[in-house]
């Protein structure tokens, strides 16, 4: 972990990003074999690879940092060096069977355009976000009174790319905002996706969306 | 082009010509790769022998802006009293003037604002003061470096040919001979590879995106990245790092993608 751990000498808690390997197999397990994906800031183009070599997937990939890009192309996985702020205007309705949005949501200026414009180019939108609404989170802030931070990004609130903060809840209330429709829900608790979790909100770290249009 | 006027230059078909334009010398059979504004024609034209196309700076069309400017280099040159209808091969002296003012029109539209600037500024190429002197062309530095630019080209260049190459650039359009361009896309089994550049104006950055996005549409494997640079067009030619950086991964793993494909 970064020296920037070292540094919260004020021991928040700090909500762990799901295993990368955990988050891809799940991710996987929810796309069948040959279909046509799109991986909305895929960064080095890991998830995408696995897609192709695994699932005989049709590839593509849009990501923001050039660096990554260079690193995608290097793994022979097309990808679209782009802002996703300024949306997928170019491709068509249900152009990709589907769309996959990874830890990004919450780093995205408009979160609303992003998911609208998931639901239009694809037939199926995979969503994982962090859970905010995680209980350390709430006692954190009620006990020691400071916003929350995420494992990967243990960032300061005032240096972070994190803009946005969710719980499940208010994710799912956002999906209604856009006509979306959740298929189905699999909270990522202690390391495992759960399709029936109790008290999930309180409990997991991120969850796993399925989500298509009303 | 020796001995050839226009009468004799022959009628070719445009798209031909335009495809023969862009043809950069390969005289063997086998064509791994090309870079032209045509790689897209190519890779459409040549869909199992061609497995990257590189389109750099580049469009799937001339833009009306494109176009213009290859209008008033024409003018240019048909207008010199040299021109004499193409047929000035045996004659002392060709349409010069008129060529050298085209590749001057031209040339400006390979820089950008912000490179012109940087380069010349408002220096004067003689003296330390204007001389009010209406006659005297080459006062500024931009305009002896235009000037030279123009006569440099009538050098080696044959104004007939500047006609014809312009022209097929005009008429040439990847969505003509296949109804689309995400047909002619369509057609592509080529990996491709797409760069822009921030301030060329001549091809810019929009066209660039028309291309990826067709790709994309086609579900052909497309990777694009807007390069910064203040060089205008001629960014392509000059940003060599930058480009290096994506075109040497992008080229060897189509090298690895094709020779698995073709031992299967």
């Amino acid at each position: 972990m970064s020296p920037k751990t070292e540094e919260r000498a004020d021991r928040r808690y700090c909500i762990p990003d799901p295993l990368a390997k955990l988050t891809d197999e799940t991710i996987v397990s929810q796309i069948s074999p040959g279909s046509r994906v799109l991986d909305l800031g895929c960064g080095n183009g890991r998830l995408l690879n696995l897609l192709r070599e695994s699932h005989g997937a049709s590839i593509q990939g849009i990501e923001l940092d050039r660096g990554a890009v260079v690193q995608a192309i290097a793994q022979g996985v097309p990808v679209i060096c782009g802002d996703l702020d300024r949306g997928l205007q170019g491709f068509p309705d249900g152009s990709f069977d589907f769309a996959v949005l990874s830890q990004t949501l919450q780093q995205v200026r408009h979160p609303r355009m992003i998911l609208r414009e998931m639901l239009r180019v694809a037939r199926r939108s995979l969503v994982v976000v962090p859970n905010f609404g995680h209980w350390r989170v709430r006692l954190d802030l009620l006990l020691n009174g400071r916003a929350p931070v995420t494992g990967a990004l243990p960032y300061e609130w005032y240096d972070t790319p994190n803009l946005h903060f969710m719980s499940m809840r208010d994710f799912r209330e956002l999906v209604n905002v856009v006509s979306g429709r959740v298929v189905k829900e699999l909270p990522l608790i202690g390391g495992r996706a759960l399709e029936h979790a109790w008290a999930a909100n309180l409990r997991a770290d991120s969850a796993l969306y399925v989500l298509e249009h009303a | 082009m020796p001995g050839n006027n226009r009468a004799r230059f022959g009628r070719s078909r445009d798209r031909q010509t335009v495809w023969t334009a862009v043809s950069v010398s390969d005289g063997g059979g086998h064509r791994p790769g090309a870079c032209a504004t045509g790689a897209a024609e190519w890779a459409s034209r040549f869909p199992d022998e061609i497995h990257a196309a590189v389109c750099l700076a580049s469009a799937a069309r001339l833009s009306a802006q494109g176009i213009a400017f290859n209008c008033v280099g024409r003018r240019a040159i048909v207008t010199d009293p040299n021109f004499h209808n193409g047929d000035y091969y045996d004659l002392p002296s060709g349409p010069n003037l008129g060529l050298s003012l085209a590749r001057m029109v031209a040339h400006i539209t390979y820089l950008s604002e912000n490179s012109i600037e940087k380069k010349f500024g408002r220096r004067l190429q003689h003296s330390g003061q204007l001389n009010y002197e209406l006659m005297h062309e080459t006062e500024f530095q931009v305009e002896s470096y235009l000037h030279y630019q123009g006569s440099r080209f009538v050098e080696r260049f044959d104004a007939n040919s500047y006609l014809y190459f312009t022209r097929a650039m005009d008429y040439f359009d990847l969505a003509d001979a296949y109804g689309s361009i995400e047909k002619a896309l369509g057609r592509t089994n080529a990996r491709f590879l797409i760069t822009s550049y921030t301030t060329d104006w001549l091809f810019p950055t929009s066209q660039g995106v028309e291309l990826m996005n067709s790709l994309v549409a086609a579900r052909r494997h497309v990777s694009f990245v807007e390069l910064t640079s203040p060089y205008g067009h001629d960014s392509f030619l000059l940003e060599v790092d930058p480009l290096a950086e994506l075109l040497t991964p992008f080229l060897e793993q189509t090298l690895l993608a094709s020779r698995s494909k073709s031992q299967n």
